[in-house]
């Protein structure tokens, strides 16, 4: 894509996914009611409006294939526990998608170009977790709602997207413990600020009938376990860990985890405004394959 | 805390100048990337592109990246020549991410990303030491935090290119805690598998994260023939196999040639299987079609092996692995992983040992084709391995 040509679309697109981010807005407008007794509502379906005004509808990813592997970075379990700004115990009540990251939802191509220019956003899958809101551990900032939409990352377990539990497993009717903040969707059209886990998948953990917390993924390996023969006189292998709390005794963790401050995980902790100027930065850049100046600094002479 | 006077103080030291700095080369022209052996000759000269942004610091890491898989793997990085990959920065949808590849690249028109974000807040390491250092930009939005090695995360994605994946539960990588079949500290899936109860790189003191390997393994390196050459190499010493065909039958256990003086005659025994100290890591294996060891297509059947160590010098285990699972998977490489395993952990001296490890492959139940066997470290006698549907 021509750097010219390629602008002129993207100002398109910006231009015309307005109604995007307004129909996402409403989606999380049930977030703004933070501690009121909102009635919990459907998710709507997010649509956006094409250069000829004509509604496209967001739908449930047809093909969810893909040839591309992502990559996932470990974080320290503390600095998650710690500067998450929003903890929330709750029921999943949907789990909608997957979509791809356009206005359609529908998959998309990233074909190689090396004459655009960088940072270009990548086709990714995500889903979108409606959650009803039991108990708010955490709300620095008042974001939490009777209802919140989540936008976790990957296709999900029945998906063919290799990067299926990017953003954490969700079943309709369980009960979960996640660790939330507000960040940027990044869609091919635009970038809207969205309630997503605060780390991908260590974020989200799992509270099971016998009401012990269990981390996303561990279930898995304690079933693994389970499957092991091990002969009698063998040694036994090593256990997975088990090092899991009951669902009181993990939030009361939680609500400790700030009684002393550590200095490293406070550079993991930001308010939603950071979102806004991420947004207004990379909207900029994406608009004149330029990086906006940074403000000065408040060091700065 | 973005507000935080300090931390805009070391933002304006230095972070502005990176992100200068990262476009000054940002719109220079695309480059090939010339792979060298140790000598000095090239070994490589198929070309990729590198994405505007990329800093020379990059570049020269996807260039040790060239000469890592040339040199150790199956003659070159890509496939054909002349091929069109790019090596860039995209932004994802996940912020925890910090790198994609084609999943097995067939040759062009690939993409081997970092995230983008990262690199606008200085997050990526690319030089060559050990301490990464922490990241600093003026960014306001950009976090500071210690950086990740971008050598690594290459090698990771290349490994992608490669048809590499990641372990077949999505333990490491995609989530969970420590898994019975994760890699042991050695790991054989080094560069595929980092996660996070692999032994961290520690850089310096304290918790730093963890990072993944900037080297590929003998493993990595057999899966990565596997694929491409259609051959097998045994770990650590053995011969390639001839002979062997993916259509071969489970009806005898195939021994890698030149381990006959290991072989203790009869088609399932092998007596005093490894004394040669420059063999650690001897095993038996055996290609099967999957109907034959799961006949009912449910994904579980059961290897069990008979094992006897003879010496403690190197602490005497025996590993059960199935490997290389091949589906019928709309995208074919998503589904060639790399390996799943039982480890017997230390075994008692001179005792014969029966380990078994259940194989459950939940909603892998179109696998069609497999290895499975025992390795074990090295003066451990294998009596027998068998597989049997569950």
């Amino acid at each position: 894509m021509g750097t010219s040509a390629g602008l002129h679309v993207r100002r398109s697109v910006l231009a015309t996914a307005t109604a995007f981010v307004v129909v996402l807005a409403a989606c999380g407008a049930a977030e703004q009611n933070a501690g009121s007794e909102v009635a919990p509502t459907a998710p709507p379906t997010a649509s956006s409006i094409t250069d000829t005004e004509v509604a496209v509808e967001r739908r449930p990813a047809e093909d969810t294939a893909t040839d591309v592997a992502a990559s996932y970075e470990w974080l320290d379990q503390d600095i998650i526990f710690y500067a998450s700004p929003m903890v929330v115990v709750g029921t999943v009540r949907e789990v909608n998608g997957p979509f791809w990251n356009s206005a359609d939802g529908q998959k998309w191509s990233d074909s190689p170009a090396a004459d655009d220019i960088p940072g270009r956003v990548a086709p990714g899958l995500y889903r979108e977790i409606v959650l009803d809101i039991e108990t708010v551990v955490r709300d620095d900032y008042n974001q939490a709602a009777a209802t919140i939409v989540v936008i976790a990352p990957g296709g999900g377990e029945r998906s063919q997207d290799p990067t299926v539990v990017g953003g954490g497993r969700f079943t309709q009717g369980e009960q979960v413990v996640l660790f939330l903040s507000t960040q940027v969707l990044y869609t091919r059209d635009d970038m809207f600020a969205a309630t997503m886990p605060f780390w991908g998948y260590q974020s989200v953990f799992h509270v099971g009938a016998d009401g012990v917390v269990v981390p996303d993924g561990a279930a898995q390996s304690v079933e693994a376990e389970q499957n092991l023969v091990v002969a009698p006189g063998d040694p036994t292998p090593p256990p997975v860990v088990r090092d899991f709390m009951t669902l009181d005794e993990f939030v009361a963790m939680v609500e400790g985890a700030r009684s002393v401050r550590n200095e490293q995980s406070e550079l993991y902790r930001s308010d939603p405004s950071v979102v806004d100027a991420e947004i207004e930065f990379m909207r900029e850049y994406f608009e004149t394959g330029i990086l906006p100046e940074p403000p000065a600094s408040d060091t700065e002479q | 805390m973005i507000g935080d006077v300090t931390q805009k103080e070391r933002r304006a030291a230095s972070g502005w100048a990176v992100i200068v700095t990262l476009f000054l080369v940002a719109f220079l022209p695309p480059s090939d990337a010339v792979a060298f052996d140790t000598d000095g000759n090239t070994i490589n000269s198929q070309s990729y592109d590198f994405g505007p942004g990329v800093p020379q610091s990059m570049k020269d890491r996807m260039s040790d990246v060239a000469v890592e898989y040339t040199s150790r793997a199956e003659g070159g990085l890509f496939k054909t020549t002349g091929s069109s990959n790019l090596v860039g920065f995209r932004t994802f949808i996940n912020a925890a991410q910090p790198g994609e590849g084609t999943q097995g690249c067939p040759g062009s028109n690939c993409v081997l990303n970092l995230n983008w974000r990262w690199q606008v807040c200085d997050q990526f390491y690319f030089g060559t030491g050990s301490n990464p250092g922490t990241s600093s930009s003026t960014v306001p939005w950009c976090l500071p935090r210690t950086r990740s090695d971008g050598w690594g995360v290459m090698v990771h994605e290349a490994g992608h290119w490669r048809g590499l994946n990641h372990d077949l539960f999505g333990q490491c990588q995609n989530g969970g805690p420590p898994s019975l079949y994760a890699p042991e500290p050695t790991s054989e899936m080094a560069s595929m598998c980092y996660s996070q109860w692999e032994p961290a790189i520690q850089w310096g003191s304290g918790w730093a994260g963890i990072v993944p390997r900037r080297t590929i393994s003998q493993d990595e390196i057999q899966g990565i023939r596997v694929q491409f050459l259609g051959d097998f190499v045994a770990n650590h010493g053995f011969d390639l196999c001839s002979g062997c065909s993916w259509d071969d039958e489970p009806d005898y256990w195939q021994i890698t040639n030149n381990a006959n003086s290991w072989w203790g005659g009869g088609s399932n025994k092998i007596v005093s299987l490894n004394n040669n100290p420059t063999v650690p890591y001897p095993e038996l294996y055996q290609r099967v079609r999957g109907d034959d060891a799961d006949a009912d297509d449910d994904g579980r059947f059961q290897l069990t092996a008979r094992v006897k160590a003879r010496d403690n010098q190197v602490n005497p285990r025996a590993v059960i692995f199935i490997r290389h699972v091949h589906s019928s998977a709309t995208v074919p490489y998503a589904a060639i992983n790399h390996e799943l395993k039982c480890d017997s952990g230390t075994l008692p001296l001179n005792q014969w040992k029966t380990v078994s490890c259940l194989v459950d492959l939940p909603g892998w139940n179109t696998v069609q084709e497999f290895e499975y066997g025992v390795r074990v470290t090295e003066k451990i006698d294998i009596d027998w391995v068998t597989v049997a549907d569950r």
